[in-house]
């Protein structure tokens, strides 16, 4: 499977700003590539790059292989997006809205018809085909904007941050839908800033802050970069300062911490490390509620790369 | 007074277009100012004078003398060239109410009388002004004529010509002083136009912005009450409108100066100010109406130019229609012209009229105030 | 892919109800305003008709003027006056009343008018005419007698001493020029709906258009098909308004082919001065205002609020009026009005049409960018 994509070294600056600095990237044939960062990272700039809608400085930029201009009609064919702000016409219907949008990719008005049809029950939007955008809530509004940029098949789709002000019920049910698309063979980058989507679906993911890549790999590749292997967090009430010491002493922690009633532990390795903590609680007598164990997240990665969560 | 600062604000972030309205509006003002003539009011009775343009291909005495009798009764323009689409172009602007075609041989056939085919009038037909001179030049042509079948030589039949049409009947004026158009009632007219459209245009896109769903919604979940951000919103606008008075005062005392400060100046501009309040409240009725910019621009110029057409702003309401007047009468502009009028009109103390134009200017902005909370709080209820 | 482009951009244009609806009213309610002003202003102010005059007779031995005056007012082609017989007091009353226009006294000749204006110098100058040719009488009598009598007899009669020449057959009614302005304004108007769907084709401008731009579709596509979109609704609602002029009796001639290139022209300019600033880099509000201001100042130039103006820059700098779209327009209707020949109407829409082409290409160069600075 070769690249769907290629960045190479791309520059983008506003005036004294660089919002993208030698940024580079590779999408493969066939994965969720997810582009995570915080607001300002540069994810949207880095897409509107791929797609010839913005001039960049220096760099390289290649789709399916072939270098991409405002003029590569034969690329763009391939490509669909979803943008971040809905990008539909007020004026036009749900189905209106898909048909147009569908209709400048495909010419056959039989096929064209089909596909519309496709695109609006795979969103959900079957019973709302009459509708007009501003009766639509915020939820059905971004799935027509992701019915208006898949609708024609294509090979490369392009998400930017499509569950943004989404209720939880449109949220899965677009998440669920890009699996799919990948599933029928769609190649997909997923920006957001979001972690837990782009954990839930992305089989690569790229971390980048101020235009640069800060990270790359899968999830299990990303995790192993990092110090952090476990946190186990325990409730206790109470805590003696010497418990605390000896607690630290376990095997594997590097970390500990005490705050408001809640003891968290930060394990660099090791295997069965909540069993331990609980023989000593129970060894002690220190009364404890909850005690739970979260594996490291995206953002334990980031805040450790970077010092800085991904939501500052 | 937080929703009054924040008016400002937006009005300081849209300046630019702001500048940009008034200035275009002024140079419409300023180009309107440049092409009106000043015409002086009569304590006694004068002729009225047509403007003619004399073509003379003949150049003989004769010719002459029928040109400066022409020039010395009515007003000889130079048009543009002597070709008939010059004449026709003339006529039909009513920059000159006949053309004068001295044909070559004038002179010579004088004598023959048969002069008829020699002076040619181009005119626009049964017009009141060429009845008027066609009488004048016929009689001039016919004593000449008549002078000479007489049997008195040219000079002699011109001199007599002259002397004849020296004799004139005695008139008395009723009336006497007669209401003339000029720069000063022509500027202050034509603010009544500019005022509402300038408002609309200008004003109205920033009072929209507060009409916009989250931010009205933001603002009512607040503790200020409707009353309160209806006051201070309609506050800002009337600054705005006190700002464009001082520029156009400006302006009045720029292209006027001499005259302003020999009529009433400071009821003119009190006039002026009570119009402004008018047309910042339209203003403000129309940002309740829609809130489409391009529309604004179509609403601003059909209450505009509709007002000024019908209140004797555009056309002197002189030769407005009965049925037009009373219904103006319906019309803030209406009242505000009138109210220029009943200013300029009287030299020394202003009367009575005046006022109470000023008067009904002030109840009409209050009304349309009114309206436009009702249709306000309308729109907010049915979108409730 | 124009055809689907263009269906889709005639659709939102018709569902877009407030803007429709406006556009349509706009030089509807424009031309009703003028016409309720004006609209029959040239035959009840300046077309000429008998004058109501009282005669005021203080004896009978005046009736050399009692006569003219009753000859004058005889109904037929030739009636100038429509004299009535009335004491001092009633005559006075009527004046006040403006029943009348003046009030002549047959003793000495003299005339008590209201005010000056153009009715009481037409009454002067008959008394004028019958003091003065009293006069030749008595200094040609002088010598001869019989002379005196046959010139006087000559002069009672209505012959003319001057050809009347006409320019032409068409109307000349100058508050037309009025009207001519609504169509010129209203066709220059169509640029603000030319800015809003341009806008929706740049990437740089609207989410819309970047949906469009990222397409595999060419932009010179999409920016033909909305152009005549726009220019399909916007030329539909000039024939209205012509129409709509026309059951007023409004009387443009009949050269219906040219008036209707006239519009169509018109419209074709007003897009494309839409499309051109559309795609200036700045805000949509800056965009408006530069828009409404454009088409003010050419629309008044063109007389839209006062007769003259477009004359004055003709006298003084006419190169504005060879470029002013407006102008242009409004002198088009009124060539074909007065003229007979095409030659100033083909002058002007060759122009117009020239200016057409130039803004259309220079707009669609600027919005064929494809690739913006920031977005």
């Amino acid at each position: 499977m070769g690249n769907t994509i290629e960045v190479k070294n791309l520059v983008k600056r506003y005036k004294d700003f660089v919002a993208l600095d030698h940024f580079s990237m590779e999408v493969k044939e066939g994965e969720i590539f997810g582009l995570l960062g915080p607001n300002g990272s540069g994810k949207t700039t880095t897409i509107n790059c791929i797609l010839s809608l913005l001039e960049f400085d220096k760099g390289e930029i290649k789709v399916f292989g072939r270098e991409m201009k405002p003029s590569s009609y034969d690329i763009k064919k391939d490509i669909g997006v979803v943008m971040q702000n809905v990008a539909v016409f007020d004026e036009m219907t749900v189905y209106e809205n898909v048909d147009y949008f569908c209709g400048l990719y495909v010419k056959d008005k039989t096929i064209r018809k089909n596909y519309v049809e496709e695109a609006i029950e795979f969103v959900g939007l079957s019973d709302y085909k009459k509708f007009l955008p501003k009766k639509l809530s915020g939820g059905l509004l971004r799935r027509l904007n992701i019915a208006c940029g898949i609708a024609h098949k294509p090979k490369l789709i392009f998400f930017d941050e499509p569950t943004v002000a989404v209720d939880p019920q449109s949220r899965n049910k677009i998440l669920e839908g890009i699996v799919k698309l990948n599933e029928e063979g769609a190649t997909i980058v997923y920006t957001s800033h979001y972690m837990e989507e782009v954990e839930q679906i992305c089989t690569r993911i790229l971390i980048m802050d101020n235009g640069r890549q800060v990270a790359l790999g899968t999830k299990s590749e990303l995790k192993k970069m990092i110090k952090k292997t476990e946190t186990i967090s325990a409730e206790l009430p109470e805590l003696k300062s010497s418990d605390l010491e000896n607690l630290k002493k376990l095997p594997h922690v590097y970390e500990t911490s005490y705050t408001d009633g809640e003891l968290k532990l930060m394990y660099s390795g090791g295997n069965h490390n909540l069993v331990r903590v609980m023989e000593y609680l129970k060894d002690h007598n220190i009364m404890f509620g909850r005690v739970y164990t979260e594996s490291p997240t995206l953002n334990d990665i980031f805040l450790e790369i970077t010092g800085k969560t991904l939501r500052d | 007074m937080q929703v009054f600062k924040s008016y400002m604000k937006v009005l300081g972030k849209n300046k630019g277009n702001f500048i940009l309205y008034c200035g275009i509006f002024m140079t419409i003002m300023i180009i309107i100012f440049a092409i009106s003539s000043n015409n002086g009011s009569a304590a006694s009775y004068t002729d009225v004078k047509c403007s003619i343009a004399i073509f003379d291909y003949d150049n003989s005495d004769a010719s002459h003398a029928l040109t400066d009798f022409i020039s010395e009764n009515n007003n000889v323009k130079e048009l543009t060239g002597s070709d008939m689409e010059d004449i026709q172009d003339g006529l039909y602007i009513r920059y000159i109410d006949c053309a004068v075609i001295i044909k070559e041989k004038y002179s010579e056939n004088l004598a023959s009388g048969n002069i008829n085919q020699y002076i040619e009038i181009c005119a626009v037909e049964d017009r009141n002004m060429v009845t008027l001179f066609e009488m004048s030049l016929n009689s001039y042509l016919s004593y000449l004529t008549a002078y000479v079948n007489a049997g008195y030589d040219e000079n002699e039949a011109y001199a007599k010509t002259v002397d004849t049409i020296s004799t004139n009947a005695d008139v008395a004026v009723l009336q006497a002083s007669v209401f003339e158009a000029d720069k000063l009632n022509i500027f202050f007219t034509y603010i009544g136009y500019v005022f509402v459209v300038l408002t609309i245009t200008g004003v109205s896109p920033i009072l929209i912005v507060f009409n916009r769903k989250e931010l009205r919604d933001r603002i009512s979940c607040s503790s200020y009450k409707y009353t309160n951000i209806t006051k201070e919103i309609f506050l800002g606008t009337f600054v705005t409108g006190v700002i464009l008075c001082l520029v156009f005062t400006l302006l009045a005392f720029a292209l006027l100066r001499g005259e302003l400060l020999d009529a009433n100046a400071p009821v003119l501009l009190l006039n002026m100010c009570c119009y402004m309040v008018v047309s910042v409240s339209i203003a403000f009725l129309v940002s309740k109406i829609t809130n489409k910019k391009e529309v604004l621009s179509f609403i601003g110029n059909i209450a505009s130019l509709g007002m000024a057409f019908m209140s004797g702003i555009f056309v002197s309401v002189e030769f407005l229609g009965k049925g037009v007047v009373a219904a103006a009468h319906f019309l803030p502009s209406y009242w505000y012209a009138r109210g220029v009028r009943e200013i300029i009109g009287t030299s020394s103390q202003v009367s009575k009229d005046a006022w109470l134009c000023m008067g009904m200017e002030l109840l009409f902005a209050a009304a349309i105030v009114t309206v436009a909370v009702v249709v306000d709080r309308t729109n907010v209820l049915r979108k409730a | 892919m124009f055809w689907h482009n263009f269906k889709y951009s005639v659709k939102c244009i018709l569902r877009e109800k407030t803007t429709l609806f406006w556009t349509l009213i706009f030089p509807l309610a424009l031309f009703t305003f003028e016409y309720l002003s004006f609209g029959n202003l040239m035959e009840s102010d300046e077309i000429f008709s008998k004058i109501p005059v009282a005669v005021v007779r203080e004896d009978e031995s005046d009736t050399a003027l009692y006569e003219t005056l009753m000859a004058l007012s005889e109904q037929g082609d030739n009636q100038v006056l429509d004299a009535e017989v009335m004491d001092e007091e009633e005559a006075l009353e009527s004046l006040k009343n403006e029943d009348i226009s003046g009030i002549i006294y047959t003793a000495d000749a003299s005339l008590t008018v209201l005010e000056s204006d153009v009715y009481s110098s037409i009454i002067k100058s008959i008394l004028d005419q019958y003091l003065q040719i009293r006069g030749i009488y008595k200094s040609v009598a002088e010598k001869d007698v019989m002379m005196a009598a046959e010139i006087v007899s000559g002069l009672m009669t209505d012959e003319l001493y001057y050809t009347e020449v006409s320019t032409s057959d068409g109307c000349q009614n100058e508050y037309y020029n009025f009207f001519y302005a609504v169509f010129a304004m209203s066709c220059l108007f169509s640029s603000l709906a030319a800015i809003e769907r341009f806008s929706r084709l740049q990437a740089n401008a609207s989410a819309l258009g970047m949906r469009r731009s990222i397409s595999p579709n060419t932009k010179l596509v999409s920016v033909i098909s909305e152009y005549m979109a726009i220019l399909m609704i916007q030329f539909l609602i000039e024939l209205i308004t012509l129409g709509y002029m026309m059951l007023f009796g409004i009387d443009f001639g009949n050269q219906y082919p040219a008036i209707i290139l006239t519009l169509f022209i018109g419209c074709n300019i007003g897009i494309s001065i839409g499309m051109l600033i559309s795609a200036l880099k700045c805000g949509e509000g800056t965009k408006t205002g530069i828009t409404c201001g454009i088409n003010m100042l050419c629309s008044v130039m063109a007389d839209l609020c006062a007769n003259g103006i477009k004359y004055f820059i003709e006298c003084h700098a006419p190169i504005i009026n060879r470029i002013n779209p407006a102008a242009l327009i409004t002198d088009c209707f009124y060539a074909l009005n007065v003229y007979d020949t095409y030659d100033r109407f083909f002058r002007n829409i060759i122009t117009m049409g020239i200016m057409s082409v130039v803004l259309v290409a220079i707009g669609i160069l600027i919005l064929r960018r494809n690739k913006y600075a920031s977005v």
